[in-house]
């Protein structure tokens, strides 16, 4: 009876040797393919409103999208396809952060993308930047050290670019900070094809802080100050 | 129907380069086997991230098991992925790749890769970069607002230090 397991054992080692190495997951389950876009395009302002308070979104990110916290995202006027790859991601794994992971983890599809609907439509809080001091990387980038323009993907003003580019304007300083931290350290990497890892790599502290001030609103603890 | 004399110049003088043209392509599409990139292999671009062959670990240079060398890259809006590959001189490579949105060109100044990237298709090329140096990979089919940020850059290195 042994040595029959014992064969059996012994050829499938060698299959799983023989098959190559085995490919790590893909940095995002998502693609916007064409029932994923219809699904994002069916999800209801009106039933996201609705979930938004039964499934506590609005416990941190407010009615509004619009958190009094530096490090909790401000998810006002994010496009949809953004946030519901974020909330899909937080649901596959993909990004980790505990407390998001328990929010969506009982979400349906279509409650994903009502929600995204839902604060997609709330307008975005306003960036606090001066804009006759913008930092050099907003516009230009920097070749040498292949760090592209921030606004060739997020848009002109920082309001957002295609699908999985997220608007800046607006966001919250601290958690503004802590993501190019996490990309930096490959933390979060659920940018696909390594987009913003590659970048946030090259930037120093005080470039990050320099672009986390021009992009973002007002903290609301100094602004309570 | 009268037509002004300078008018009928100018008309004979575009259908003229018009043919000439034609005839330059002929010319190096039936006398150089030169034509559109690859042999319609289609991929689906929205999916490409999920897909085996264009999948985040599989991308960058790797030796075939009969020896020979593929380099697999992704253009996306902005940049072509991976962002810094290394290749080595003088060595027929196999270049594969895809885009993972909308149409793109890929071309390395001062060497002979060139080809356009169609979302759908995957375009390949047969190539011998000729002399080591840092290149750059830019993009020269607009694709965006980020368009004249899409770069990323080619090494190309001795064949021993690979």
């Amino acid at each position: 009876m042994g040595s029959i397991t014992m064969k059996k054992i012994i050829p499938l080692s060698m299959l799983i040797c023989l098959s190559g190495p085995v490919l790590a997951e893909p940095s995002s389950l998502v693609a916007y393919d064409k029932e994923t876009r219809a699904l994002i395009r069916s999800g209801s302002v009106e039933s996201g409103q609705k979930l938004m308070k039964s499934a506590k979104c609005k416990k941190c990110h407010f009615e509004t999208g619009i958190s009094d916290d530096t490090d909790t995202p401000n998810i006002a006027g994010m496009s949809a396809t953004y946030s519901f790859k974020q909330l899909k991601d937080y649901q596959d794994d993909t990004r980790s952060e505990k407390g998001m992971a328990k929010a969506v983890r009982k979400l349906s599809d279509q409650d994903i993308s009502d929600l995204a609907a839902y604060y997609a439509s709330q307008p975005m809080d306003k960036a606090a930047h001066d804009t006759e001091t913008v930092p050099r990387l907003v516009h230009y980038g920097d070749p040498k050290r292949m760090v592209r323009a921030c606004n060739s993907c997020h848009g002109q003003n920082g309001e957002g670019g295609m699908y999985d580019m997220p608007a800046l304007n607006g966001q919250r300083i601290g958690y503004f900070i802590a993501t190019m931290e996490e990309f930096q350290g490959d933390d979060r990497s659920n940018d696909i094809y390594w987009r913003m890892r590659d970048i946030a790599k090259e930037l120093t502290e005080d470039e990050i802080e320099e672009l986390a001030n021009y992009y973002s609103a007002v903290d609301p603890e100094e602004a309570a100050d | 129907m009268h037509i002004d004399q300078t008018e009928k110049k100018w008309i004979y003088i575009t259908l003229v380069m018009t043919v000439v043209m034609m005839g330059v392509l002929t010319f190096y599409a039936v006398g150089s086997n030169i034509h559109p990139p690859s042999g319609f292999e289609p991929i689906d671009s929205t999916r490409l991230h999920l897909s085996e062959e264009f999948g985040e670990d599989n991308l960058g240079l790797k030796k075939n098991e009969d020896g020979s060398l593929t380099l697999t890259m992704v253009a996306a809006r902005y940049g072509f992925y991976p962002s810094t590959v290394e290749v080595p001189v003088q060595t027929p490579i196999k270049i594969r790749i895809a885009s993972a949105d909308v149409l793109h060109g890929v071309h390395v100044p001062f060497t002979n890769f060139a080809t356009m990237v169609v979302p759908g298709y995957i375009s390949e090329v047969n190539t011998t970069f000729q002399k080591t140096g840092d290149f750059t990979l830019l993009c020269n089919e607009y694709c965006g607002l980020g368009h004249d940020h899409m770069w990323s850059r080619l090494k190309i290195v001795p064949k021993s230090s690979l």
